[in-house]
């Protein structure tokens, strides 16, 4: 049994520290283990003198290898592989953006138009040629996601690719789910019939009570939160009662309710709650002192909201924190849940295209809101354009080469370079170039908070918390949505 | 090593030159990178680096953080490179 724990060699890892006394180390396979000073030091110069069982847990979490334990690369290389499957399976994610109109005149949204403007919509061969493209991905599960402005503004649209891809996929037979983003507010009897016959989800967004919410999405006739709340009742009664997942924009107003927040998803029967700071692009970056916040003050708002949630889960009210959950899926699972913003090589393009309404084929939602601001130089092609030749476009090529974490300034030696990569997108926003030093971007500040933040508490956990973050560690939701 | 931007330094003239915290020794690309991540200022002067300092009490915090990066960086040169993650294998897979 000793044999198998005769050292070898080192591994290639990286380390993180939380004081002066004490790192969280993580292998190349995305494994962690808490090390004091000296256990660390022993470990990169004489791992012989590290007690039985530390030695034990590092060689199994792939930080040495035992001279007698043959294949420990190939295994390590696999489960590499394991966590890359999301970025080298193909597209799985096709968004289409059949308009831009919208009701609401919000302070942040990047692209929306109003409803008396023209133009703003896709051309039904547009329609036809998005999705002809969207069989071309090896991806064997794909899900279509319908965005605006407010798809359902041209429900006929959306009908024409839906009733196009259950048709192509008689031959194709993937595995296929729809997913709709609105405001629901527009949203008919008929629609959620549709919908249900379709195996097709709502997505919603739901800022947090009335008053905020109202404040968030101005309607000239301020009654916004109402006709949402109607939609997501609607959609339950016809559709089932996890027809419709929420999605909150955190605002400086949201700043001062993190309770209030947590709550209403709670009233309105929603198992999970996803508290995500505004993405400063386009109109929001314009808008930025009203609605912009410091990172402190998006993460003193988002402790009192996780905490709040935990204090529903331990009364025996589940909700899932969406972020907490992609973080600990990062740390405490092997197989990745595919979040686009952390993948290495970017998730844009790779995991994600984007058909806009404008003609052209965006490899995120965050790229085709820059363009709406000016900045078109992330544009992979035009729709109709083959998957071929949008994935061979020096953008596309440039996107890869920027993102790889092992490689990239900064992100070769971060500890969390397995669970992350560099966001050109993002850096493209930021800085208006997508070669930026990744550790100068919001991004990278934002993410490496969350992730100290998490292992600090995973490090001093209790079985409660421990058990609610190997449950939200698992890649699926609760919600259908 | 691929092309990156050069970190932008920072040349607030106005500083008081006593917050200007000399840096003795040449600091790789990273390590420049993790200073300005923290917040830290950073300029050339002739073939150094300084860093600003907010005020005065905080020289000694810098200093410690300075040494505390630079003896984790002695201690990441012990460690192997991750060369199982390579550029080609997605330059392939998105063609």
């Amino acid at each position: 049994m000793n044999a198998n724990f005769v050292v070898g060699s080192l591994l290639p890892f990286g380390f993180h520290r939380l004081d002066d006394q004490s790192v969280v180390a993580v292998s190349a396979a995305g494994d962690h283990a808490f090390l004091t000073q000296q256990e660390l030091s022993a470990l990169v110069q004489a791992p012989e003198k590290l007690e039985f069982k530390k030695r034990a847990e590092l060689q199994s979490k792939y930080f040495l290898t035992g001279k007698s334990s043959f294949g420990t690369l190939e295994l390590l290389r696999s489960r590499i592989a394991a966590r890359k499957e999301t970025v080298l399976a193909g597209q799985s994610l096709h968004i289409i953006v059949p308009t831009l109109q919208c009701e609401h005149s919000c302070q942040y949204c990047q692209v929306s138009r109003r409803l008396e403007d023209v133009g703003h919509s896709m051309t039904p061969i547009q329609i036809d040629a998005a999705c002809a493209t969207i069989f071309q991905s090896q991806a064997n599960a794909l899900t279509i996601e319908f965005q605006g402005g407010d798809p359902l503004l041209r429900f006929d649209l959306i009908q024409r690719a839906i009733d196009l891809i259950q048709k192509m996929n008689l031959e194709h037979k993937r595995r296929i789910r729809f997913v709709v983003a609105s405001t629901l507010h527009q949203l008919t009897s008929g629609m959620c019939e549709y919908f249900r016959n379709n195996q097709v989800y709502l997505s919603t967004s739901l800022d947090g009570p009335a008053t905020l919410h109202n404040k968030n999405r101005p309607l000239p006739s301020r009654d916004s939160h109402a006709r949402t709340l109607a939609g997501i009742e609607l959609a339950r009664r016809i559709m089932g009662p996890h027809a419709v997942a929420a999605l909150m924009t955190t605002t400086k107003a949201s700043l001062a309710y993190p309770e209030a927040i947590v709550d209403e998803y709670v009233k309105n029967g929603f198992t999970e709650i996803f508290i995500r700071p505004l993405s400063l692009y386009g109109f929001a970056k314009r808008n930025i002192k009203h609605l912009g916040y410091t990172l402190p003050e998006f993460t003193n708002f988002y402790q009192k909201a996780l905490h709040r949630v935990l204090e529903w889960n331990a009364r025996g009210t589940e909700l899932r924190e969406g972020t907490a959950a992609l973080i600990f899926n990062k740390l405490l699972s092997p197989f990745d849940a595919g979040y686009v913003d952390l993948q290495s090589p970017t998730g844009s393009g790779l995991a994600v295209l984007v058909y806009n309404y404008d003609g052209y084929v965006y490899p995120s939602d965050e790229a085709r809101m820059l363009a709406e601001t000016g900045d078109c130089s992330l544009r992979l092609g035009s729709i109709g354009e083959s998957l071929a030749q949008l994935m061979t476009s020096p953008v596309m090529r440039q996107l890869i080469e920027t993102s790889i974490s092992t490689q990239a300034v900064g992100c070769e030696i971060c500890a969390f370079n397995s669970f992350c990569g560099p966001d050109p997108v993002g850096a493209q926003a930021e800085f208006g170039d997508m070669r930026t030093v990744a550790l100068l971007t919001e991004h990278c500040k934002r993410y490496k908070w969350l992730f100290e933040y998490f292992f600090r508490k995973l490090r001093t956990a209790d079985d409660d918390f421990l058990d609610i973050a190997y449950r939200w560690a698992h890649p699926a939701g609760y919600s259908d949505a | 090593m691929l092309p990156v931007t050069n970190i932008n330094l920072i040349y607030p003239e106005s500083s008081p030159a006593k917050l200007w915290v000399d840096i003795n020794r040449p600091l790789s690309l990273a390590l420049q990178a993790e200073l300005i991540h923290r917040g830290y200022e950073l300029r050339q002067v002739d073939a150094g680096l300084q860093a600003l300092c907010s005020e005065k009490s905080n020289i000694p915090t810098f200093n410690e953080l300075l040494t505390q990066l630079l003896d984790d960086e002695v201690t990441r040169r012990k460690i192997p490179l991750n060369t199982l993650v390579r550029l080609d294998m997605f330059m392939e897979a998105s063609e």
